[in-house]
This record gives structure tokens, C-alpha cells and sequence, in this order.
């Protein structure tokens, strides 16, 4: 915190002219008392600012989390169903074995889906530097809490949506697929299935078993 | 004199002392309500995910099912479709993406009674593919 400090010393500039050893302790005991008060008020802004987004981090991240997975359930779901249904109708274990073979990757995709929402974060052209910019426009002080407050949390909803966006422009046909199909690094389409590709392959093995693919038109 | 003079020293200090706390508290305001976002987000995802995957799993599990009894209707069946249409219900209008509902973990568990409910009638154990822990056939 280089501007205490030099917002200290052009203090004890103007305060302190003549030099002497009394000064010298005095104007140390000066400097510490106001970097006590920067660090706690440091601190305490931290907490306030805290308690107004956790709440509403967490909102976010939930619903987000919630939608795609919900997706991905639906899938698994359908395919336990019919994992089960084979069982009680005694198909035989080829069709047993595809289906198995298809909820394992369904389950794989799962996980990795998981790993990749709790690896993601809100892209940061922080609030941080925002409120720099603004500060160093000199209209910093201007603001008022109330003022920023809504300034950050108009931030991190055009966070949400750019992120979102960009997310979702290398998949899907339809919103529902994009959702669940985003990648962050793309060269790895190839070697991890999409949920469309494991709905598709669902609807190909009702197929081969004799039933309808419209049972899977929900999907 | 002197004595407003102290007076406006003391002022002095004490206003230095409100300013740099003050700018303490802005840096830290700033820092905290971002913090706050990714720590929330963090633990949200982690719920949001454990959730909206065991409700579209009933979801997918039931919609399923109903439409393969529908495909051999029979009366003897209408028990069961008619509990998987309830718990298909129950689960449509559940808002799986807000933290902040009200009846949430009633809802909840009502859906989870349902569900093993129709796993009963249906003859297919409750932990059958759903949960991870039985992940393996228990057959």
C-alpha cells in the first residue's frame, strides 16, 4: 500500500518540518496509527463487501449448476429407466450390455461436466479494476456505497451473460443442448461425448430394442 | 487561542484517522464483493449440481418409464402410470434453479418419497443407477 505511504510522508512533510529525534518517533507512531486504521477498515470493508455477493454468488452458481444438470439427470434417468425395464422384460445381454455401456458414459460425462462448472469463474475484467477506472476519472469519491453497489452487482450480471454467451456458441442446435454442451477448451469435443451425442445414440439403441424413439421425444 | 488550536490539531487527526480508514474500507469493500461472488458461486454449483441432477434423474427415470407402460397399456399398469404422472408433476413445477424457494426441502422430500413410491410399484430398487453410491447393478 505504497499511497499511505506517501500519503503519510507529505503529511509529516507539511506537519514535521523541523527534524528532530522526537519527530522521528513521533512521525513512526503517526505512520503505524493510520496503517492500523487502513487495515481495519480494510478488513471490515472485505466483510461488508462479502456479505452483500455471497448470497448472491451463490444464487447464481446454483441455478447455473442446476439447469445443466438437471439436463444431464434427465438422460441418466431415462437410461436407468430403461436399463431396468430390460431387466424385468428379460432382454437379452447384448441390448443389456449398450445399455450399461451407454449410462457408464453418460456417468462419465456427468462427472466431467461437474469438474468443469466448479473450474469455471465469472471472466474478470474484475469490479476491482472497474472501480480503478472509475477512481482514476477522479469520480471515485462521488460514488456513493449505495452507487457502487449497484454498479457491481450490474457487473457480475453482464458477466453471467457474456459468459454464458460465449459458452454456448460452439455447441448446440437449441438452447436446451447448448447448455449442456459447452466445452471450455474446444480440442476436447473430440475426445469427450456431447449430451447430444449421448441423447442420439439413446434414441438409436430404442431403436434397435423395438421401441419408438417418440418415448425419448421429451429429451 | 491556543486552546482552538489544539482543538483544530485534534480534529485534524481525528479526521485522518476516519480518512484512512474510510479508504481501508472502500479497497476492502471492493475486494470482499468480489471474493463474495466466487466463494458463493463455488458453494452454489456444488448444491445446484447435486440437486438438479437427482430431480432430472427422477424426471427422466419416470417420463421413461410412463411412456413404456403406455406403449404395453394395460389396466393392471394404471396404478403405476398413474403415481409416475403425479411424481412427473410434482417435479415440473418444482423450481430446480432457485435456491430460494420456499418449500424447497419439503418439496424435496416429497418428490424422494414419490420416487421410491414408484420404484416400489415398479419392482426396481431405489438405488438402481441414480445414485452414485450404486453406481454398480445391484441386482
Amino acid at each position: 500500500m505504497s499511497w499511505v505511504q506517501s500519503a503519510v510522508n507529505q503529511m509529516n512533510d507539511e506537519v514535521f518540518d523541523e527534524d528532530a529525534d522526537e519527530m522521528g518517533i513521533a512521525q513512526k507512531e503517526w505512520k503505524s496509527t493510520m496503517e492500523k486504521r487502513v487495515k481495519e477498515g480494510y478488513r471490515e470493508g472485505v466483510e461488508a463487501g462479502k456479505q452483500l455477493t455471497l448470497q448472491q454468488g451463490f444464487n447464481q452458481g446454483y441455478g447455473e449448476a442446476a439447469k445443466i444438470m438437471f439436463s444431464c439427470g434427465q438422460l441418466k434417468g431415462s437410461l436407468s429407466a430403461l436399463l431396468s425395464w430390460c431387466y424385468n422384460n428379460q432382454c437379452d445381454s447384448s441390448a443389456l450390455n449398450k445399455v450399461t455401456d451407454l449410462l457408464n458414459k453418460t456417468e462419465k460425462y456427468e462427472e466431467d461436466t461437474i469438474k468443469d462448472l466448479s473450474g469455471r469463474h465469472p471472466q474478470q475484467p474484475s469490479f476491482a479494476d472497474l472501480l480503478d477506472t472509475v477512481e482514476d476519472m477522479e469520480l471515485g469519491h462521488a460514488l456513493s456505497s449505495e452507487e457502487q453497489c449497484n454498479g457491481i452487482r450490474e457487473q457480475v450480471s453482464e458477466n453471467g451473460a457474456q459468459f454464458c454467451g460465449q459458452s454456448c456458441t460452439n455447441s448446440g442446435t437449441n438452447s436446451f443442448q447448448s447448455k449442456c454442451c459447452r466445452r471450455p477448451e474446444e480440442h476436447k469435443d473430440s475426445e469427450r461425448p456431447t449430451l447430444a451425442g449421448l441423447k442420439e445414440q439413446t434414441v438409436a439403441l430404442m431403436e434397435q430394442l423395438g421401441l419408438s424413439p417418440s418415448t425419448f421425444e421429451y429429451l | 487561542m491556543a486552546a482552538a488550536r489544539e482543538t483544530d490539531a485534534f480534529d485534524a487527526i481525528v479526521m485522518a484517522e476516519a480518512r484512512f480508514h474510510g479508504e481501508g474500507y472502500q479497497e476492502g469493500y471492493v475486494e470482499g464483493t468480489h471474493a463474495g461472488v466466487i466463494e458463493g458461486r463455488q458453494y452454489g454449483i456444488q448444491q445446484g449440481a447435486k440437486i438438479g441432477l437427482e430431480i432430472g434423474s427422477y424426471l427422466g427415470f419416470s417420463m421413461t418409464w410412463l411412456r413404456l407402460l403406455q406403449k404395453h397399456s394395460d389396466d393392471k399398469h394404471s396404478k403405476k402410470i398413474k403415481v409416475l404422472e403425479s411424481l412427473i408433476e410434482t417435479i415440473q413445477r418444482f423450481p430446480h434453479q432457485d435456491p430460494t424457494y420456499d418449500s424447497l426441502q419439503e418439496d424435496l422430500e416429497r418428490m424422494r418419497g414419490k420416487f421410491k413410491q414408484v420404484c416400489s410399484l415398479l419392482h426396481v430398487p431405489s438405488d438402481f443407477r441414480l445414485s452414485r453410491e450404486g453406481s454398480a447393478l445391484s441386482f
